[in-house]
């Protein structure tokens, strides 16, 4: 007969019934999606343990506002009383509400995001909202002047965090959501046209290739030499496996190329192990950019077929060349435009990753989407759905 | 801004209570996707409370208590509490970082569990799991503490029957 002692260690066992991450995530969506609904009217009494909380951020990014028309806005949304919040969703710089929905909603919702990977993706949807506001503004004719400079603002911000998260994160998918900022970063140069006072300079992180060594830097600034190691080896080892199944199917000039970047890689690959820690990191990112860029140009060229449990890439498919893919995608890009489709997350928690794919709005809605996307063959999913962009396809 | 101090009370109180809430709900219906429904409608029924200015002296006692309702409401509504339903868990939690043997292991104790009685049930998993003491027990269930206790001492015996029987199968 079991004593007392052994009986609490049996039902103990009771504790380590929990939500799953995916569960959890989808009801922290859903609850502060319905506090927003529900909000409390401004006369609403705190409870006295509430007052006690440390981080009064509300207040104190209120008072260190540098927005002329803030203090309008307080009193605005105390006239109003609820409602506002929600209202200031669709804002875009410029709007009278788009400080309520910078300054006070967002950082609401930062708050249930919990470990650095969920951080990360969430700012990568918040950049995405940025370009978002930026379309809307350009096709006004509004990009520009004071209003810029505020998008711009709060876009560095916006960057800033993703940046601290990701270093702070440690899995192989950041690549890909760095990968995604770094996209969503050169569309927004470009439509401010290059302007040195709002563009973001991609070379910051002080390497002298473009967006390839900003993303690697963001996303590997973490990982030891050894992780590095292993993550080349995987993708040198799949892609070289693909080249068996690209050589008939792919121009001689292209197969020309992968054949040189492999070597190339192959090479650093084999240097690399003697190197010092230093010298080593750097070998790996340029294996990185070498492969990536192969791996860019065959998804314009085939369709990716994966392992429904794994993740892994195992062949391509020449005879479906994906929809969106522009032949004359050049080399030297690292980035795989969209085109990585037929991507299969065969358990439910399908993170929603940014997919920064320039023609869709692919801003919040991404949660419908990923869910339409599980199909065991791998087969292409509909041309509408944003897949999840790996640029890196071992996992 | 009440709203934001709020909503930052609300998103630590589920931080803290979200899994606490689910397993409660787990051992009273023993399906997942209806444990995971009831721990959401717990809790925006909380938030209806936060925004109503009620007073939060004990937040864990009100959550358990909105569950506690919740779950008698589920049993109201289910006319014939057929045993083989209960027992027919829909897919288990799958937590990612518990091994096979752990899930197995809570899975025989939940099987157990739910072959008792429900004030049992609910005394056993808040002394035992969430090791709250008797007076606290009481608050949530509204009793008397000495009642709670003696519930307590009843139901652990009758575990220990169970158990002893299994063994000797």
């Amino acid at each position: 007969m079991k004593n007392d002692h052994q009986l609490t260690e049996y039902l103990n066992q009771l504790a380590a019934i929990k939500l799953t991450d995916s569960a959890r995530a989808r009801m922290q969506e859903e609850l502060m999606d319905y506090t927003i609904l529900h909000d409390a009217p401004e006369n609403v009494r705190v409870p006295a343990s509430g007052r006690s909380i440390e981080r009064t951020f509300i207040w104190m990014s209120l008072s260190l506002s540098k927005f002329t028309f803030m203090p309008y806005i307080l009193i605005f949304t105390i006239l109003l009383g609820g409602g506002t919040s929600l209202a200031a969703q669709g804002a875009v710089p410029g709007d009278l509400l788009y400080p309520v929905k910078t300054e006070i909603n967002e950082p609401v919702r930062s708050a249930f995001t919990f470990g650095a990977d969920a951080e990360a993706s969430y700012q990568a949807k918040l950049i995405t909202e940025r370009l978002r506001e930026a379309d809307e503004l350009e096709v006004a004719g509004a990009l520009s002047g004071a209003v810029a400079t505020t998008l711009a603002t709060n876009l560095r911000d916006n960057v800033a965090k993703a940046s601290a998260a990701l270093a702070d994160s440690t899995r192989v998918e950041t690549r890909a959501l760095a990968d995604s900022i770094v996209r969503d970063l050169e569309r927004f140069n470009l439509m401010v046209k290059n302007d040195t006072l709002l563009a973001f300079d991609l070379n910051t992180f002080g390497s002298t290739q473009a967006a390839g060594s900003f993303a690697s830097s963001l996303a590997t600034s973490q990982l030891s030499a050894a992780e590095l190691r292993t993550m080349a080896e995987a993708r040198l080892v799949t892609l070289t496996e693909l080249m068996t199944e690209a050589e008939g199917n792919v121009s001689a000039e292209d197969y020309a190329q992968f054949t040189a970047n492999l070597d190339r890689a192959a090479t650093l690959y084999t240097e690399a192990e003697t190197k010092a820690e230093a010298a080593a990191r750097a070998s790996y990112d340029e294996i990185s950019e070498l492969l990536g860029s192969v791996e860019a140009r065959l998804s314009t060229l085939g369709t990716f077929e994966f392992d429904a449990d794994t993740g892994e890439v195992t062949g391509i498919d020449f005879s479906r060349v994906p929809a969106a893919s522009r032949s004359s995608e050049t080399w030297g890009s690292v980035g795989v435009e969209g085109a990585m489709r037929g991507s299969v997350q065969s358990d439910e928690s399908t993170t929603s990753e940014p997919a920064a794919h320039p023609a869709s709005d692919s801003s919040i809605e991404i949660e419908a989407d990923t869910n339409s996307n599980v199909d065991a063959d791998g087969a292409e999913v509909d041309a509408n759905a944003s897949g999840a962009a790996r640029s890196g396809l071992s996992l | 801004m009440k709203q934001g101090e709020l909503q930052e009370i609300f998103a630590a109180t589920f931080t803290q209570y979200s899994d606490a809430i689910f397993r409660f709900c787990m051992v009273k219906v023993s399906q997942v996707e209806l444990a995971e429904d009831m721990t959401q409608e717990v809790f925006m029924r909380y938030w209806q409370s936060l925004r109503a200015g009620k007073d939060m002296i004990n937040t864990r006692a009100l959550l358990y208590t909105i569950a506690n309702n919740l779950a008698k409401d589920w049993y109201k509504k289910k006319k014939a509490v057929n045993l083989d339903d209960r027992l027919a868990v829909g897919q288990v939690p799958v937590d990612a970082a518990a091994s096979p043997e752990t899930t197995a292991a809570y899975q025989e104790v939940l099987d157990v569990m739910v072959e008792m009685d429900a004030h049992d049930q609910e005394v056993l998993l808040l002394k035992y799991v969430e090791g709250l003491t008797p007076q606290l027990i009481a608050d949530i269930i509204g009793e008397t503490a000495n009642t709670v206790s003696v519930r307590i001492n009843r139901a652990t015996k009758r575990l220990q029957a169970r158990l002893h029987i299994d063994y000797e199968k």
